[in-house]
């Protein structure tokens, strides 16, 4: 599965896009606003995970729903997205954001590798 | 007893008018009278004192009086009741002991509040890399592909380490510690960089030193508990100042320098200083109260403090010695 990988911490972000690598997934990196735009460009990912609380004045929520409504705009089909929160119950962040389009799965970090890709799988 | 300073006295520093009185105890004075409110007993003071104290005031009028043992008390005027003026008052040593306390325990709030918002992103990466390392052991079993993952886990429980270590040291700081004489000033300028840089870090903002080593040999005469304190306290405010003011491309920055001016130190902090919030949960005052009351904690360490908010300056001048 081709998954775009939006996280602001380095360390999570190369350790995690190692795992899905090593289970056979093609990962893309993204840090930030311009990072992420740059690299789904293509609209080739069908997968988004993305921490919802960037450091650097980036909403990962919003860009997640910009990747969706450009993929809904080319006539594709929605990607799966999953949320990640390292502060706070990323539920409540969600819903209070009334996003237009739905985010799949939320988990809270420190998160679990088999869980995630359960989480692909679905 | 207490009595009003001789004539010869030198004048109070300006500071000590604005810094708070916490807890201050509550005197009431009239026909010639001194009663001290929590114990409904009279207080000890001089007939010049008392006729000072009796006579009217202006609300928030400011006495300076010493007691026998030749300790500086504070009085401010706090008001009229029928024929009673009540003042405030408190010893200095006991202004400072109790800025002290309320500063630290805000600080280490702050700074714990830090450490547990973040807590889960350092735990994040530590419990990936740790699947990481199990997943390439278990692969082909070299142990040389794991060991990057091995370096960021050190790094991290560092990190961690630190930032408790950040928290302790404030939770523990000891006030009576503070009159510990001929501290080292770079070592105290140190602990107080260190323990502030991840918070600042987490704001995005960047902490810069420079010419820190001019500091060399210098001792504080006092104060190092308290010094710290002030320092941390001001790297705070600088933070929240810096993060309200950033520059065009986002960035903001705190710029701590040293210099040396003939015999004198001075340690420049360039940032605009928001003291809003520290100022009313710490000082229960506005900030130039709450600049006042780290005048007074630098004070114990013969320390000056100056503030030019116009420059987004403060400045910190001592003898070297």
């Amino acid at each position: 599965m081709n998954i775009v990988l939006l996280e602001d911490d380095a360390d999570t972000r190369e350790a995690m896009a190692a795992l899905l690598s090593l289970d056979a997934h093609q990962v893309e990196q993204a840090y930030d606003s311009s990072s992420f735009r740059l690299v789904t460009r293509n609209l080739r990912s069908e997968a988004v995970i993305f921490d919802l609380h960037l450091a650097n004045d980036s909403n990962g929520l919003s860009l997640a729903m910009d990747y969706q409504a450009r993929r809904q705009a080319a006539g594709l089909t929605l990607a799966k997205l999953i949320a990640l929160s390292g502060s706070g119950n990323p539920d409540h962040v969600i819903a209070n954001a009334k996003p237009p389009f739905p985010v799949h799965h939320r988990f809270v970090k420190p998160t679990d590798h088999a869980q995630i890709l359960a989480a692909l799988g679905s | 007893m207490l009595d009003l300073p001789s004539a010869d006295a030198a004048a109070p520093p300006p500071h000590w008018h604005e810094a708070p009185l916490l807890n201050a105890r509550l005197l009431l004075a009239r026909r010639e009278q001194l009663i001290r409110a929590d114990l409904h007993e009279p207080a000890a003071a001089s007939p010049a004192l008392l006729a000072r104290l009796t006579a009217p005031a202006s609300r928030g009028e400011m006495l300076v009086a010493y007691d026998s043992s030749d300790e500086a008390w504070r009085l401010r005027h706090a008001g009229v009741a029928a024929d009673t003026q009540l003042w405030l008052a408190q010893s200095v040593a006991d202004s400072r002991s109790r800025l002290f306390s309320s500063l630290r325990d805000m600080l280490a709030q702050r700074l714990t509040e830090s450490v547990l918002h973040e807590l889960r992103n350092p735990l994040n990466a530590l419990s990936l890399h740790a699947d990481l390392i199990a997943r390439l052991l278990a692969g082909d079993g070299s142990a040389e592909r794991a060991l990057p993952s091995v370096e960021v886990i050190k790094q991290r429980v560092g990190d961690l380490r630190r930032r408790q270590d950040a928290a302790v040291a404030l939770w523990l700081g000891d006030a009576a510690l503070a009159e510990a004489a001929c501290a080292d000033l770079a070592a105290v300028v140190d602990d107080s960089v260190r323990l502030l840089r991840s918070h600042l870090a987490l704001q995005d903002v960047r902490l810069r030193s420079v010419d820190l080593h001019l500091i060399g040999a210098a001792r504080l005469r006092g104060g190092a508990a308290q010094t710290r304190l002030a320092l941390m306290a001001l790297l705070l405010m600088a933070c929240a100042g810096a993060k309200q003011y950033r520059s065009a491309d986002g960035s903001s920055e705190v710029v701590l320098q040293a210099a040396i001016d003939g015999r004198a130190l001075t340690l420049e902090l360039q940032a605009p200083i928001d003291g809003q919030a520290l100022g009313r949960e710490v000082a229960d005052t506005d900030g130039a109260g709450l600049m006042a009351g780290l005048g007074l904690l630098l004070e114990a360490a013969d320390i000056r403090l100056e503030a030019d908010p116009g420059q987004a300056l403060t400045r910190l001048s001592l003898a070297a010695e």
